[in-house]
């Protein structure tokens, strides 16, 4: 009787004990899960593949990391349409087929949670298209030119935080069959929205003060690199600093064929000779961390980026002008920005790569003057205590000389895009447009770049560019400006070759 | 049978026992005490600059907490820059600013060295780089306000291990074993140690702070390292130069000649900023490769900074004989006869007392380091002059801006400026000490204050406007 009594209690304990163990041991290997989506492929990794720009570390103080989790990346358009009519892609997201997400956003799976991260692709993949009836042609490590990152950062932010923004809004919207797995599932209903509400918020709060009207927009096609990591890494407040400060606008650069950029000042200040420096501190841009970088991952698309080469000019070239540009350019362009064989590895012009003097060369300051001293000190504590700790940033006093490998596809041009073509550029800057549209990606062959007097197109929105505002002036680099028109023509005809 | 085999077990649970504790033992020797050798520098630049000077293990701040502080407590700091802020210098990609050492000594912790008080920096626009000058006084750092920081996060509520170590976590990955030493050891005793620090630096709350460039290296070494008792004296002075040392100890050496040799001049220094008897003593017996000596050989070499702008030479040769009429008596290194300037601010004599000597004294008892005894006197050592004019402001107590206003009578010297901005302004001879940016980086000098006063020195303010003109072109190229 006692017996009988006793032996079921017994195995009901056990069993408890059992399921216990069970679940401690899964929550615990869940929490330490850590598995991005792989690609073999390394053009689909550097399209697809995570950095490790997805939060990690800790489930209640994520670190790192830039957008929510998938589940709720995936309800934000449909969460707050009015916001974003056109979803990602009218931001200038390029969808592939087979793909739901679009090109420049990874998966990983972290602590259980299905997340997503922005990857190099995203900023440095564009679009051009021969006529407005063409499919566009995706030029990998190309600049993002199309890309409205800061519109998009702030819808992210915006509609994180919106009302409608709710456990049961995610959860009415979670895809069926397939959605996140049942560690995630559990997580959303114990609070894991407000969660990531006040996680976004922090960053909101951080970065708010570039986001103000005060400061010029981004537009399509450009990012401020420095200023948004002064508030997240080093949670400095920005609007103690002085407001010039906060305006530092530039193009996104081209990726292609970095080998021979080793050595070089790069970035459009030349503040860095490193180019695995450089290229973790634009991963900071996209949401890496010291502590949650896949330095593997990133070591890929850098071997990749190594040797890739600068895409060839996919319409006809005029040979005879080209040859008759390549001897005007050499007396006027060469010193600087070497010629078409840089793609080939070759150095030519002994100024290349190094730095003019911003009263040298007379284009628009705030970019320079965003990047400070006291910045640079405190990048120098970045990827602490490990082989990979920032010891190249300098502060300079100019603008780098780019080389102009592939340079037809590098339009708008100057480092803040303030000249919307090559042949643009090489007029006085009082002949240069004074305002134009950007993101729009027909080619204009005549002119080299794209056609920038187009506002909108079936409901998508191109940036207007005013040349009048702070950070946007496209004054300075005068060179070539007085030679004959024939000339000029010839130069760019020489220029499509590079 | 059953005796044995409960004996059998307890002796397993003993060696079991046994086995976690001398485990335990080691963890908290190994990541908490173990002192590791503290990295060498190949130059002796370097070692001034980044080398340790053995104050690591009683003031020493854990790296990890040391650098995200300024990011959990932005507020705290004068503005957005982290430490930079506080005037600390960078270069060449040194994760530490210069004037600090990192040893591991169970963990990596950080330390101020010689560095932090003798490097300046200069420019001559705003736009500029700052040319980093060492040996030169630290006219740009805060020093007070950087113990004030440290001290203030560590009063502040959101000073918590949760806080520090999610800022941590951001950079680094502590090993599990380090994250429970950092949550319940490493962070909760800095908090009390900087408290601690905090009670026993409550006496700098009555009197004028420092301000950029200055510092008390007095009253901290009668009251902390000493032991005396805490009394009113202001101790406050410029940051010295540290070149032409060899001049210079001729004069006798600090602000007031007290001390005779070099070396005695180091040790004590190194005491002031926290260096301890044991780590003397280690390194003393390392004889010529001891660290200390290292720094001092190091200053020993180093010569005055050449005024880098223009100078009109035939003015300054016109300065030369006002020079050598006015003020060679006293500033000449060649002049054995040196009568003291015994007229300005008197707080800064009054701060060093014979018992502090004394105790100084037996704190070295037996010690072959042991500073030769000195007491302060009644005045100011008449200072050699190389490099004069990368060492504004002006006078012991810093009071005065520029050499141009110090050739004025002190009634019609600035009774308010600003010190800490490095752009140098070569007309008045000194750092532009007014003006948006100066008010903004710097920190205002009231010659109201005690210990501030800008009074005596009146040699030369009678002189013409040409000759005080040359006389200050001169000084240029000292």
């Amino acid at each position: 009787m006692k017996t009988s009594q006793t032996r079921p209690h017994r195995w009901t304990r056990t069993a408890a004990v059992i399921v216990g163990l069970f679940v401690i041991l899964w929550v615990v290997g869940t929490l330490r899960s850590d598995q991005p989506v792989r690609y073999d492929d390394v053009t689909e990794h550097f399209k697809y593949g995570s950095i490790g720009s997805e939060p990690g570390v800790s489930l209640l103080r994520p670190v790192g990391g830039a957008l929510p989790p998938l589940a709720e990346f995936a309800a934000l358009p449909s969460i707050c349409p009015e916001r974003l009519p056109g979803g990602y892609a009218s931001l200038g997201f390029i969808y592939e087929q087979g793909h739901d997400l679009p090109i420049g956003v990874s998966r990983r799976r972290r602590m259980g949670i299905d997340h997503v991260g922005l990857n190099c692709a995203a900023c440095h993949t564009g679009t051009v298209r021969d006529t407005p009836q063409s499919a566009p042609r995706i030029v990998l490590g190309m600049p993002a030119h199309q890309l409205d990152l800061q519109s998009f950062v702030e819808f992210v932010l915006e509609c994180s935080l919106d009302n409608r923004m709710t456990t049961e809004t995610v959860r009415s919207r979670l895809p069926d069959p397939g959605g996140p797995a049942l560690f995630e599932r559990v997580l959303l209903r114990v609070g894991f929205i407000d969660r990531l509400k006040l996680q976004t918020l922090d960053l909101r709060n951080r970065i708010a003060p570039l986001l103000d009207d005060a400061v010029p927009r981004w537009g399509r096609g450009r990012v401020d690199t420095f200023n948004p990591y002064k508030a997240i890494q080093f949670n400095w407040a920005l609007d103690q600093l002085p407001p010039s400060e906060l305006i530092g606008a530039s193009d996104f650069p081209s990726l292609w064929n970095q080998q021979p950029r080793e050595g070089m000042q790069l970035h459009w200040d030349g503040d860095n000779d490193s180019v695995d420096e450089r290229n973790l501190s634009a991963g900071l841009g996209a949401g890496i961390t010291p502590a949650t970088v896949d330095h593997a991952a990133l070591k890929r698309v850098r071997d990749w980026i190594w040797t890739l080469p600068p895409p060839a000019y996919p319409y006809p070239v005029d040979q005879a002008l080209a040859a008759r540009g390549a001897a005007v350019y050499g007396t006027t362009c060469l010193e600087c920005h070497g010629d078409h064989r840089f793609k080939d590895g070759v150095r030519a012009g002994s100024r290349i790569g190094t730095v003019v003097r911003a009263s040298d060369i007379g284009t628009d300051r705030y970019r320079l003057d965003s990047y400070t001293a006291t910045f640079a000190a405190n990048q120098y504590a970045l990827f602490p205590e490990s082989p990979y700790r920032f010891k190249r940033f300098r502060k300079t006093d100019g603008y780098a000389n780019h080389p102009l490998d592939g340079i037809w596809a590098r339009a708008p041009y100057l480092h803040n895009g303030s000249v919307p073509t090559l042949r643009d550029l090489l007029n006085a800057p009082e002949q240069r447009p004074v305002a134009f549209f950007r993101g729009y990606d027909v080619f204009d062959r005549a002119r080299v770049g794209f056609i920038s007097d187009v506002p909108e197109e079936e409901g998508r929105r191109f940036f207007r560019y005013d040349t009048t505002i702070p950070g946007n002036s496209n004054s300075g680099h005068l060179y070539g400006v007085s030679l004959p028109d024939e000339d000029k023509q010839a130069i760019v005809e020489y220029m499509k070759t590079f | 049978m059953t005796q044995g085999t409960a004996s059998l077990g307890t002796r397993l649970v003993v060696a079991v026992g046994l086995v976690f504790v001398a485990v335990a033992t080691f963890v908290v020797y190994d990541r908490l005490l173990r002192e590791a050798p503290a990295p060498v520098f190949e130059s002796d630049e370097e070692h001034f600059l980044y080398g340790s000077i053995g104050n690591e293990s009683t003031d020493g701040i854990p790296y990890w907490v040391w650098l995200v502080l300024p990011r959990v407590f932005p507020d705290l700091l004068p503005g957005p820059g982290g430490y930079s802020t506080l005037g600390l210098l960078s270069k060449d990609g040194n994760d530490l600013p210069l004037g600090f050492s990192k040893v591991t000594i169970g963990y990596p912790r950080v330390a101020m060295n010689c560095a932090f008080c003798h490097v300046g920096s200069v420019r001559a626009e705003p736009g500029d780089l700052p040319t980093i000058v060492p040996g030169a006084p630290a006219h740009q750092v805060a020093a007070q306000r950087y113990t004030r920081f440290l001290m203030a996060a560590a009063s502040d509520g959101r000073f918590t291990a949760a806080n520090i170590l999610g800022e941590i976590n951001r950079n680094y990955r502590l090993s599990a074993v380090d994250r429970l030493l950092y949550r319940f050891i490493i962070i909760p005793e800095t908090r009390a140690r900087l408290l601690r620090l905090k009670e026993q630096t409550a006496w700098m709350d009555g009197r004028p702070d420092w301000g950029h460039g200055r510092a008390d290296v007095l009253n901290p070494m009668r009251f902390h390292r000493l032991g005396r008792p805490v009394d009113s004296a202001i101790g406050t002075a410029d940051m010295m130069p540290l070149w032409d040392m060899a001049d210079r100890e001729a004069q006798g050496l600090f602000w007031n000649g007290s001390q005779g040799t070099l070396m005695d001049a180091v040790v004590t220094s190194a005491i002031a900023a926290g260096t301890s008897r044991t780590w003397l003593d280690a390194d003393t017996s390392k004889w010529e490769e001891a660290d200390l000596l290292r720094v001092l050989r190091y200053v020993a070499d180093l010569n005055a900074p050449a005024y880098p702008f223009a100078i009109d030479k035939a003015l300054a040769a016109a300065g030369q004989p006002v020079f050598a009429a006015e003020c060679a008596q006293c500033h000449a290194t060649d002049t054995a006869a040196s009568p003291r300037a015994v007229d300005t601010d008197r707080d800064r004599l009054a701060a060093w007392t014979a018992d502090a000597s004394a105790a100084l004294d037996a704190f070295g008892a037996r010690r072959d380091w042991k500073p030769a005894p000195f007491e302060s006197g009644d005045h100011y050592a008449a200072v050699p002059l190389g490099g004069v004019w990368m060492r504004a402001p002006y006078l012991h107590n810093g009071s005065v801006p520029s050499l141009a206003a110090l050739l004025e009578p002190p009634v019609t010297r600035p009774a308010r400026f600003w010190r800490g901005y490095d752009v140098y302004d070569p007309d008045s001879v000194g750092f532009v000490s007014d003006g948006s940016e100066a008010r903004r980086l710097g920190s205002l000098y009231d010659t109201s204050q005690a210990g501030n006063t800008n009074v005596g020195h009146n040699y030369g303010t009678s002189l013409s406007a040409e000759a005080r003109r040359a006389l200050l072109e001169y000084l240029k190229t000292l």
